[in-house]
């Protein structure tokens, strides 16, 4: 809720504040006949205050969680994060037995949500769903938020991209596509986000592996991976990259077929498509889930809530949900989190260079 | 089939869930998007059949109550609800509320059994037609949206253009939807969602309007007027007269909404324009016709029923409603595809009885809303006004929680006010504010995947088609009169 | 021909409004051109007329539109006819227009200062010294001001945050 205060700032802890209004109001009332005593009580009041705010970080930790705690979600209500988001919030309602609730801000390709987090105070009430934009939006120039503004909790998720076309076209494989785009007069039509989205990057990344010129395709702007998909089965475009499970129902029905996944293993579910990598082509694209707190986040709350994140993670429910929504379940710790958040950016970073998008 | 449905163990919840649709969908800053994101949950812990009736009853009460608060604070609830503060609001100012609400009620019913019906038996074909439309064509589709903004406010033309120009202007602040650069944001992190539709339409149509009252209006103490005693009776016979109106509106709102990039708000604008263009009595339009009422209702309700046609047969949502009840029945372990329509089996029979009977079930629940919120008029206008500043101001907040949009709905209020008292129309800004980005990103969706070549902006069969419309639209008339002057002059 | 003179009647009631409607727009399209300079545009070569193209089309548009309508107000709605009448008898408008005008813009105060509460002290606290405060300057009672302002306070907290779970403003105090 706090957006003017920067993290790093000190303010003084909500319920000792909180405290000590409802305190001061109570000796108000008593003691307002006689002033000095009032005066005494105030001042006695005032140290009292201070002492409980001093001692109170530990007594704020110790009572965690003691408030509603908000999950902030940067994406919109219906969307996977969303659904991922209202999973994990009521999970932990239950583990907590506190309320946990979760909270839209959309905008700015995730901006406006990652931000809310990082920016938000670093009590442990404020965490949030961080996702691939994360890796990227910094050199875009979209925002000035990193992986480092937050304390990773755990990933939960990574779909890998894929190349999907129609079921009627021509190519049988993925070479087969690359030698048209390398062969062909009229430059073939792609499509799964705006420009410079991530879909254009991981198309990007995928052409530049396999030694295609970037340019060597047009991509077609879309407002999301499923105006995208409309467009592909209308013949409008060629082909899309969109993750798997956002174009799992089309795949299923028999509409779309998938020519490979940009992943270092073969999907689960479709266990006869080959990688990228088995195409000779050296690129890996996931769209990642994960949570996280704003920097600076008491140490101890982040183990009081990894606990559980860790149990939740390792429950049936949580496999179900996520087999029913066709996410993969990807976990990954805080530390192991922050070395593929690392990597990651390693790994976009050239790309966004390359496909011109970089800030300068 | 039906006898499992008419249980009280499905219909008692079912019916419940539709109420709170229609309290959520009437009360400013709560989203249909919410009340099926809230009934989700709890629609697992039920039989699959009742869970489902819950679901789809929620999502088809929202659009017909956003029109509640759009007719009688003029404030529309969703996009789609906003032409109900044309001729809906003058309606009851005119103390006719419940009349125009009773009409508006029975055509989103009518609407929606159109649309549903229309889902059951044509949808893999229209959907496979909804399949042609591509960048070139919805760029069109939008050019033709924009137009109404010329039709809606005939009489001040130029005002009307410079307002929809303004409103297009407003959808481009904010991260550009084709190539992600930052315009007019001024480093803001939360101008990068640009200016969100609910706080500015709360801020044009709401504040703008309590500002007008508490300029013109001395007697702040009375009631904002007794509300009129008519019942559902007795605007059936007004219905009846106008059943082309509504069948044709009901249709073109099946079409627009079975597009995946059209929605309700354009379907409802769309049979707005068509309604008035065709009408014998044009120039009353915006002052409390029948027809200003029935269309653009019957239009919206079966533009949700449309959407469903992509959603079922392709699996692909054109909104945030219908992509969560898409979710739950993918849970249910239905699949979509165009072979649902052919073998679905049962529990797709039982998806169209749950959408047709809903449509049935619209109408005493959203009556029930329509009385309750007519109780608002009974008290002191002065109160209401307060009220009505209250829920902007949290509405504005709610949709985003961001205190950014509230700033918004404020400044735009301000604005409205402005352009109402220099006698500039409003809702061609909205129309803008709508269409503004559809138009822009087909456009250049379009030149960047056709190289920069307007050919097939005119040339595909579609495009010619709808330019023809457009061409049609503004031109058939004078021409008309021109023929007629002659063939009666000679 | 009947028609226009109407049309004319009217549009001379609204010259002021045309003129400073066209003021506003000329302002703001000035504004939208010369901001268009901030806006980063990637080029591709992908024949995309770019990011600046709309806003810029708009911005021109709105700019030529509003020196038009000034045209207007002058030349066919006779403005400077309006304000020659207007000075003659400006005492008795003035005098008439101004109760409205005050509330209005007490009200706009109001609204600007409750926004920025709530920024700060948070939904309740803010909420009910607005409601406290337009209702006695539309000219409520105490006793009728207070019942109101705590039955919407109420119902909205209990609305919002507890049946639908979605944040009001907490305010950067607490």
């Amino acid at each position: 809720m706090n957006k003017t205060k920067s993290a790093n700032q000190p303010s003084p802890s909500p319920p000792c504040l909180r405290a000590s209004v409802v305190k001061n109001g109570f000796q108000w009332t008593k003691h307002s006949r006689s002033f000095r005593r009032f005066r005494s009580s105030f001042t006695l009041l005032v140290c009292v205050t201070i002492l409980g705010c001093q001692k109170d970080p530990q007594a704020a930790i110790d009572s965690y969680p003691s408030k509603t705690v908000t999950v902030v979600c940067p994406w919109s209500a219906g969307g996977g994060t969303d659904r991922c988001s209202r999973f994990w919030a009521e999970r932990l309602q239950t583990k907590f037995e506190n309320p946990f609730v979760v909270m839209n801000r959309t905008g700015g390709s995730g901006a406006i949500g990652h931000s809310a987090v990082a920016r938000a105070k670093a009590d442990g009430y404020t965490m949030g769903m961080v996702t691939v934009e994360l890796s990227m939006m910094k050199q875009m120039g979209i925002s000035d938020l990193t992986f480092r503004d937050y304390e990773c909790l755990m990933q939960i998720n990574a779909d890998s991209a894929a190349v999907v076309v129609r079921k009627d076209a021509p190519w049988k494989n993925l070479q087969e596509l690359f030698d048209e785009i390398k062969s062909s007069k009229e430059k073939l039509k792609m499509s799964g986000t705006a420009s410079g989205g991530i879909w254009d990057l991981a198309r990007v990344g995928m052409l530049d592996a396999a030694g295609l010129d970037i340019h060597s395709v047009t991509w077609v702007p879309s407002k999301g991976s499923a105006p995208a998909l409309v467009q592909l089965m209308g013949e409008h475009i060629d082909a899309v990259v969109v993750s798997v499970p956002e174009a799992m129902p089309q795949i299923e029905a028999g509409e779309l077929r998938l020519l490979a996944v940009m992943d270092d293993q073969r999907h689960p579910d479709f266990p006869d498509i080959p990688t990228l990598k088995e195409e000779g082509c050296d690129w890996s694209a996931v769209g990642w889930r994960g949570l996280a707190l704003p920097k600076g986040t008491p140490p101890e709350i982040v183990a009081k809530i990894l606990v559980q994140c860790e149990e939740i993670a390792a429950s049936e429910e949580f496999k179900e949900f996520m087999g029913k929504n066709g996410f993969a379940v990807v976990i990954r710790g805080p530390e192991e989190f922050t070395k593929f958040l690392e990597e990651q950016e390693s790994l976009w970073t050239p790309v966004i260079d390359l496909a011109g998008y970089a800030q300068k | 089939m039906f006898a499992e449905l008419l249980q009280p163990s499905v219909l008692i919840p079912w019916f419940l869930a539709m109420l709170l649709g229609i309290f959520v969908g009437a009360t400013p800053g709560l989203t249909a998007t919410m009340a099926v994101a809230l009934i989700v949950p709890i629609s697992f812990h039920m039989s699959p059949m009742a869970g489902l009736a819950m679901i789809i009853g929620v999502s088809f009460t929202a659009i017909f109550a956003g029109d509640i608060p759009a007719t009688w604070l003029r404030i529309p609830g969703t996009p789609a609800s906003a032409a109900a503060t044309l001729d809906g609001f003058q309606m009851a100012k005119k103390g006719k509320g419940n009349f125009a609400l009773g009409l508006d009620l029975i055509c989103s019913s009518i609407g929606g059994i159109i649309g549903v019906a229309t889902l059951i038996f044509v949808a893999p074909q229209l959907a496979r037609f909804a399949l042609k439309f591509g960048s070139y064509e919805y760029f069109w589709l939008g050019v033709l949206g924009l137009s109404m903004s010329a039709m809606v406010t005939m009489g001040q033309t130029s005002k009307a253009l410079l307002a929809a120009t303004l409103g297009v202007f407003i959808s481009t602040v904010g991260q550009d939807v084709v190539s992600n650069s930052q315009r007019y944001t001024f480093g803001s992190i939360e101008a990068l969602g640009g200016l969100h539709f609910i706080p500015v339409m709360i801020g044009l149509f709401g504040v703008a309007e309590v500002l007008r009252n508490i300029g013109q209006s001395e007697a702040l103490g009375e009631p904002t007027g007794e509300a009129d005693s008519s019942s559902l009776i007795s605007v059936l016979p007004e219905v009846l007269r106008h059943k082309w109106c509504v069948v044709r509106s009901a249709l073109v709102g099946t079409v627009i909404g079975a597009l995946p990039g059209a929605g309700a708000d354009v379907a409802a604008w769309g049979s707005y324009g068509i309604a008035k263009s065709s009408s014998k009595t044009p120039e009353e339009f915006g002052t409390g016709t029948i027809e200003g009422v029935i269309a653009p209702t019957s239009a919206n309700n079966a533009a949700v029923a449309g959407a469903w046609i992509p959603a079922l047969v392709f699996g692909i949502p054109g909104d945030a409603v219908t992509a969560i009840v898409l979710g739950v029945m993918l849970v249910h372990g239905i699949k979509p595809g165009p072979m649902l329509f052919e073998d679905g089996g049962d529990q797709v029979r039982s998806i169209f009885a749950i959408a047709l009977v809903t449509q049935f079930m619209l109408v005493p629940c959203g009556w029930a809303g329509v009385k309750a919120f007519g109780l608002i008029q009974k008290l002191p206008k002065r109160t209401v006004l307060a009220g009505v500043l209250v829920f902007s101001t949290v509405g504005a907040f709610a949709i985003n929680n961001s205190m950014f949009d509230v700033y918004v709905m404020l400044a735009f209020g301000l604005i409205g006010f402005f352009m109402e008292a220099c006698g500039v129309p409003v809702v061609p800004m909205i129309l803008g504010l709508i269409l503004g980005p559809l138009v822009e990103r087909e456009l250049r969706a379009g030149l960047i995947a056709s190289s920069g070549s307007f050919e097939p902006f005119f040339m595909r069969p579609i495009s010619m088609a709808l330019v023809f419309l457009l061409f049609l639209a503004f031109f058939a008339k004078p021409m008309w009169k021109l023929i007629s002057r002659r063939l009666f002059t000679k | 021909m009947n028609d226009m003179e109407a049309e004319q009647q009217e549009s001379h009631f609204n010259s002021i409004g045309t003129a400073a409607f066209g003021l506003f727009l000329i302002l703001l399209g000035a504004g939208i051109v010369y901001f268009a300079k901030d806006i980063r545009v990637f080029s591709f070569g992908n024949n995309d007329p770019g990011p600046k193209a709309v806003p810029l089309g708009t911005g021109v548009i709105l700019f030529v539109g509003g020196v038009l309508q000034i045209v207007v107000a002058f030349a066919r709605e006779g403005l400077l006819d309006r304000l020659r009448t207007k000075s003659k008898s400006e005492k008795q408008s003035v005098t008439k227009l101004k109760p409205a005008t005050a509330r209005i813009l007490w009200m706009l105060g109001t609204m600007v200062a409750y926004v920025f509460l709530l920024n700060t002290i948070g939904f309740a606290a803010s909420t009910s010294l607005f409601l406290v405060a337009t209702l006695k300057l539309f000219g409520s009672g105490w006793k009728e001001a207070g019942m109101t302002t705590i039955v919407i306070v109420a119902f909205v907290y209990l609305l919002f945050e507890v049946v639908f779970k979605v944040s009001l403003p907490t305010g950067s105090l607490f």
